[in-house]
């Protein structure tokens, strides 16, 4: 493991905590309260984990025994106790202890995110795993902000992770195990 | 006999202008082609017709709501330009002929088409609005169901990609983990604009990014008689967010001022990434730009 914990990137983790502490502060001095900003927070903290899959040295691994799972999995290892600490200190910095976001709250909708980068890069061309695994989260939140209003199926879709995020966590580790040989 | 041998001209280095315009159009037609501003602006459509549909929840809520809608195409620009600096991270860019300020100009550049792209946007939004009226803004009995943008207003979105772009090139070089970069960009991009009224309040509006009108300014208690009030004021009635009537005004003196604070955010971000004496002059110009900027706008604030 400490080979892995040497190389995997923890510098989106931490932009997107820079980021978001400097928001959230402006946020606070502006109008007295960060919440608004944590569903966005949940996407950026998902999408930053999923990022640190990024593996330049993945082509060149490919010929060691070690098979891509097992070494996305020391990664995520590495990387799950890192995304926790971050969301944890960014709901303290927001004084966000009671659950006034629903369902799962406070961890089931970032969970759900990153599960579903994470099921996004396992099945993603092998050159850009981390480049779409970390677009996902963001994309998915993006969508619900510009077409929440949508109905029907849509309209469901979109908003999903907030609504029945263990359901997705679920659904994005099946996608995960079934492409557990990628 | 002596024979005149054709010697083939040396071929003459292209001048540093046609490197910078050659490498310009280049990364100009990557930045057009990335996914990232097609997908912004994908959503920036469904974003405006959710704003144009929905229930209004307080008048005026479409004429407040409608300049936030450009901030996910501005993100996708953000991003393809945060791709272009990105590739001025490989070990290759070392041994380029073209400097790394030429570069650098050069990505700058090529973000031109994606601005004028905005532009011709904008102009036909305002087009289409003009064509349907306009929109809602006010209470009764201060209300119109006309209401245009001024000049100042519809100018926003230029400055605004422009600084789009040398936002995205600014967190490329200052973040050198290219996934990092996109994630930071998309953080802000996605803060400023779906909840643009938390940096719309009266003091810090004229630092925001995107800068939403009217203010409403207070001119009686809850209790007052809006019929006694002059008969040309926009009102806002007492609601759940204000508990005094209010003139709704539009300052587009205030909205000038603030592209021009814009034009000197994107100068300040933009001299992040060139060098020598071009950094300088683009930090000094950005500086003295974006302090005046906000300084009138605090002054003409109503």
């Amino acid at each position: 493991m400490r080979p892995t914990v040497r190389v995997v990137p923890l510098a989106p983790l931490a932009a997107a905590g820079g980021a978001f502490l400097l928001v959230g502060a402006l946020a606070r001095l502006a109008d007295g309260s960060s919440e608004p900003l944590l569903p966005l927070a949940a996407a950026g903290t998902a999408a930053a984990l999923v990022a640190g899959l990024h593996d330049p040295a993945a082509a060149l691994l490919a010929a060691v025994p070690a098979s891509a799972a097992r070494r996305r999995g020391h990664r995520l290892a590495v990387l799950l106790p890192a995304g926790l600490l971050l969301w944890t200190t960014l709901l303290v910095a927001a004084h966000l202890a009671a659950p006034t976001w629903g369902a799962g709250w406070p961890f089931g909708p970032v969970t759900a995110l990153a599960a579903t980068g994470v099921a996004v890069a396992v099945w993603a061309p092998p050159e850009a795993r981390a480049a779409w695994g970390a677009a996902a989260p963001m994309l998915w939140f993006a969508v619900g902000r510009a077409a929440g209003d949508l109905d029907g199926p849509a309209g469901t879709a979109v908003s999903t992770w907030q609504t029945h995020p263990w359901a997705v966590v679920l659904a994005a580790l099946a996608a995960i195990t079934a492409g557990g040989r990628r | 006999m002596t024979e005149a041998v054709r010697v083939p001209a040396r071929p003459r280095p292209d001048s540093p202008r046609r490197v910078v315009l050659a490498l310009a159009a280049l990364e100009a037609r990557r930045i057009l082609t990335h996914p990232a501003p097609a997908a912004g602006l994908l959503l920036s459509v469904f974003f405006a017709r959710q704003v144009l549909t929905a229930a209004p929840s307080w008048a005026g809520a479409a004429y407040m709501s409608l300049p936030v809608v450009v901030g996910p195409l501005l993100c996708g620009i953000s991003l393809a330009a945060a791709a272009a600096f990105s590739r001025d991270r490989r070990a290759l860019s070392e041994e380029a002929p073209v400097r790394p300020g030429q570069r650098a100009l050069a990505r700058l550049l090529a973000g031109v088409p994606a601005v004028a792209a905005v532009a011709v946007l904008t102009g036909a939004g305002a087009l289409w609005l003009r064509a349907a009226g306009g929109l809602d803004l006010g209470d009764e009995p201060g209300r119109t169901l006309h209401a245009h943008y001024t000049l100042p207003e519809l100018l926003q979105p230029v400055p605004l990609a422009a600084f789009a772009v040398a936002f995205g090139a600014a967190a490329a070089r200052l973040i050198r983990h290219r996934l990092a970069a996109a994630v930071a960009v998309f953080v802000v991009w996605f803060a400023v604009s779906p909840t643009s009224w938390m940096w719309n309040g009266p003091g810090l509006m004229a630092f925001s990014l995107i800068q939403t009108q009217p203010l409403v300014v207070p001119v009686g208690p809850a209790t007052a008689d809006a019929a006694g009030l002059p008969a040309s004021w926009l009102l806002s009635a007492p609601n759940e967010y204000q508990d005094f009537w209010g003139r709704v005004v539009v300052s587009p003196a205030m909205a000038a001022w603030h592209d021009v604070y814009l034009v000197g955010l994107t100068l300040l971000a933009a001299s992040v990434v060139l060098d020598g004496r071009a950094r300088r002059t683009a930090g000094a110009a950005g500086l003295v730009l974006a302090v005046a900027g906000v300084t009138a706008q605090k002054l003409v604030q109503p």
